[in-house]
């Protein structure tokens, strides 16, 4: 096999990424594409998915690919080195045989490596809905709203209509709510073709908002009906990392 | 085909309680499917991934498919575990605890999405098989949960039972047979041919649904695939057994050990069982001695192998081979029972089909690809066509602890899977056992071997006969000394020793060392039977057959306080032979069931 170097120029944003990933699975497939990096992965009991794609200007170093490169890898693994990362460190894949070489790049250059994995490779579908309601507000606003939410129960309601997002949340506990006006100082974008109204498990949604809030301060909303909701962090070197947690039923 | 609908009809079959209907319903479900999902559904059907002798097994136990029915439901293992323990049917716990799920999947809104297909579900649960080493079983619950979340309640009911082994639709191979036989217009007799050369459903069915039953005479023996193999009536007398066979037989011992079918092929050697099942794991050492004493590159063999006593080299009974059952103490069962096989049949060699040569050629080409050894041997066997000879020839294989003998056609060919007349087994209807241990004097000895090399192995004893003043041998035995014993037996032995048979011994055996009849030992044994290797009582019951006592054992009392002369006597084994309580030999006991 050829030997591939991926080059990401902010260790600690790559690392945030991972983290993001992390959330939804313990494992999965980059695949190095000519046109960049994606992965795309479901959790086990597939009522959330990750979507990333990083375009190949988004690197430092980028190599050319023929065809599709698959690296399966154990975010556990990768993470330990990570968390010896330094300010300013960036970070090399170097892709060789059934290896991984995983380097901090700083004052001082550290590196593991970790065995490839063989990931199923599942071609994976991304939900196919029409979004009625799309809100963009601060990521770190969507991740209090689901810190909140969780305080008090396991599920949360989204309702939108032309002037307001609401989230809300209750149970004996106690009850929650959330309202996030059009023109509000911190949404940047309303945009309600239809009122819509969806509940979700907070099982993933606290994850990974406090997780994706990292990456971007920036958070999409998107939402119809009884359909799966759709969140999009925009990352600051290019490309999206993009969650679809499926709804309740009720 | 969609899993549903596999998942409808295996309903239907379930609550059906006609053959019939059994088979009209496989009949309508095998035209519908393809022949690259037919296989996938009959191993299904049947509830194993692959044909059982390939030893393909889920490794799935019930606490990992509650783990992996937890995660797709998101319901919580403990709660699924205290329902499984109140339902008892993991099916059921599949099908209430995913209907209750809160989420639904993301896949229910990707477009295209489809439901499970069964080659999917076959594909997965395959995967699931083959999954091994570390963190296997993590990988193993992913999957399942992966199918189980894609699965309506219903379906995921039937891959829960699959899993744990609990799928329970009692069709059986017949039954399918019958179905792919009417639904693809192939005569049965041939598909069941088919079937006993290579009985592995899933594959025939993709033949037939290819290529109809022409495509059946391409099954041929192949090694590494076992054959049904040929089984034996049952007849109680030599009388009935010949006229039976046309008036002569090749009879061979009965070992009572584990019958085996042995593949070589590519270097390597399998072990199949009666039953097909791969049992190569717990013979690592007849398959080395196999690779040593059989010069054909491929091969496929049958025996019996037997577990023997290392220090006396005597056959052991088949109760002691199952302690190779267990995996993890092969190695020790190893040491503890050496296995010996006694071939007696070969099917294949370096491409000759042989299954249709007679059995007086077979029996040529095994001595021609077979150079004997320690550990594999060629089955004791003669040609007769005298009653009497076969009787003796039994009466000899019982004491020597066999079963008793198998009779076969000179001219018959291999029939797999047939139960003819071709082949019949001699055994008793009624066995005898001793209750009394007799006193004997020690008349001869055997070098030991092993652990008991440069001591006496074996002993020769006699029992007295007051009325000629001889002593006449009953038995051979080596079981029951203890390494202390022996040291002890060789010591006192020592003055006795003489070059010749005393004159007041009467013996057929040949021993190393011969002995002044002196020391008398207190023997057991399971029963006393005819022999025509003792002179013990020699006329005294059938012309030219002594007794003998049948796997002796010495009790560990030595009688010093008796003289030789005070041994038991030869008429009071003919007495004790006499009056032993008989018990009925159960059909089919120890290594040779007689079902199917």
């Amino acid at each position: 096999m050829a030997k591939y170097v991926i080059t990401y120029t902010d260790a600690k944003e790559w690392s945030y990424i991972l983290d993001g990933i992390a959330v939804i699975v313990e494992e999965a497939a980059f695949s190095l594409r000519q046109d960049g990096l994606a992965l795309r992965a479901l959790d086990p009991s597939r009522t959330a998915m990750v979507d990333l794609f990083i375009p190949k200007e988004g690197f430092e170093e980028y190599p050319e690919v023929e065809s599709e490169v698959k690296i399966g890898v154990n975010f556990k693994d990768f993470r330990k080195l990570l968390r010896r990362l330094r300010k300013g460190d960036k970070i090399s894949l170097e892709l060789e045989e059934s290896k991984l070489r995983v380097k901090l790049i700083g004052k001082s250059t550290r590196s593991i490596t970790v065995p490839l994995l063989e990931v199923a490779a599942e071609e994976l579908p991304t939900p196919k809905v029409v979004y009625t309601a799309t809100v963009k507000t601060a990521s770190d606003v969507l991740d209090q709203a689901m810190k909140d939410a969780d305080a008090v129960a396991d599920a949360v309601k989204f309702d939108v209509d032309e002037e307001a997002l609401y989230i809300r949340a209750s149970s004996d506990k106690g009850e929650v709510e959330v309202k996030l006006d059009k023109g509000g100082e911190l949404v940047y974008e309303f945009d309600v073709k239809e009122p819509a109204s969806a509940v979700f498990s907070l099982e993933y949604l606290v994850d990974i908002t406090s997780r994706a809030s990292r990456v971007s301060d920036i958070a999409t909303i998107e939402l119809a009906t009884a359909k799966p909701i759709s969140l999009t962090f925009d990352i600051p070197a290019g490309g999206k990392l993009t969650y679809f947690v499926a709804p309740r039923v009720e | 085909m969609q899993f549903s609908e596999l998942a409808k009809a295996l309903a239907a079959i379930e609550s059906t309680t006609q053959r019939t209907m059994m088979v009209r319903l496989l009949v309508n479900l095998f035209k519908k499917l393809g022949p690259d999902e037919i296989d996938k559904a009959i191993y299904i059907i049947l509830g194993d991934v692959r044909p059982p002798w390939e030893g393909v097994e889920l490794g799935v136990g019930e606490k990992l498919c509650l783990r992996a029915i937890a995660r797709a439901s998101g319901s919580k293992a403990e709660e699924l575990e205290s329902l499984y323990q109140k339902l008892g049917d993991m099916g059921e716990v599949a099908k209430r605890a995913l209907s209750r799920r809160q989420a639904s999947t993301l896949l229910a809104f990707a477009q295209g999405a489809k439901g499970l297909a069964v080659s999917q579900v076959y594909d997965t649960l395959l995967k699931v098989a083959k999954t091994s080493g570390e963190g296997a079983q993590d990988l193993k619950v992913s999957l399942l949960s992966s199918l189980f979340v894609q699965a309506s309640p219903e379906e995921a009911k039937y891959i829960a039972r699959f899993v744990v082994g609990r799928l329970r639709l009692g069709v059986a191979d017949m039954t399918i047979i019958d179905a792919l036989a009417e639904a693809f217009g192939v005569d049965e007799a041939a598909l069941e041919r088919a079937y006993n050369v290579r009985p592995d459903l899933g594959y025939l069915a993709k033949l037939v649904a290819q290529g109809g039953q022409a495509a059946l005479s391409q099954v041929r023996i192949t090694p590494g695939i076992p054959v049904m193999p040929m089984l034996a009536q049952r007849l109680s007398s030599a009388h009935e057994i010949l006229a039976k066979l046309g008036g002569a037989a090749i009879c061979e011992y009965k070992y009572d050990g584990e019958r085996a079918q042995i593949h070589i092929s590519s270097g390597s050697v399998s072990i199949y069982s009666r039953r097909l099942e791969n049992i190569t794991h717990a013979y690592p050492d007849v398959v080395e001695a196999v690779k040593r004493a059989v010069s054909a590159k491929e091969a496929v063999l049958e025996g019996e192998i037997v577990a023997v006593d290392p220090s006396t080299g005597d056959l052991l009974p088949f109760q002691d081979l199952m302690h190779r059952k267990r995996k993890h103490e092969v190695e020790e069962a190893m040491r503890e029972y050496p296995a010996k096989l006694n071939l007696f049949d070969v099917l294949y060699v370096d491409g000759e089909d042989l299954t249709d040569k007679p059995l007086m050629y077979r029996r040529l080409r095994l001595s021609e690809i077979v150079k004997e050894s320690e550990d594999v041997l060629i089955a004791k066997w003669a040609l007769f066509d005298d009653e009497e000879k076969v009787d003796v020839f039994f009466h000899e294989a019982v004491s020597m602890g066999m079963e008793g003998l198998v009779c076969k056609s000179p001219s018959s060919i291999y029939e797999m899977g047939a139960r003819g007349w071709n082949w019949i087994k001699y055994k008793r209807d009624y066995r005898s056992e001793m209750s009394d241990t007799v006193d004997l004097v020690v008349v001869g000895a055997f070098y030991g071997r092993g652990k008991r090399a440069g001591l006496y192995g074996a002993f020769l004893m006699a029992a007295y006969d007051p009325k000629t003043d001889m002593f006449y041998t009953v038995c051979k035995v080596g079981s029951g000394f203890t390494d202390p014993d022996l040291k002890k037996m060789y010591q006192e032995l020592e003055p006795y020793k003489i070059d010749h048979k005393h004159p007041r011994v009467s013996s057929r055996m040949e021993p190393d060392v011969w002995f002044t009849p002196a020391v008398v030992l207190e023997i057991i044994g399971a029963e006393i039977t005819l022999s025509p290797l003792h002179t013990c009582c020699l006329g005294a019951v059938k012309p030219d057959v002594g007794l003998a006592i049948r796997f002796p054992r010495f009790t560990g009392r030595y009688r010093t306080d008796k003289s030789p002369e005070e041994a038991t006597t030869i008429d009071e084994l003919l007495q004790m032979y006499k009056s032993q309580k008989k018990v009925k030999v159960e059909a089919g006991g120890g290594g040779e069931a007689e079902a199917p």
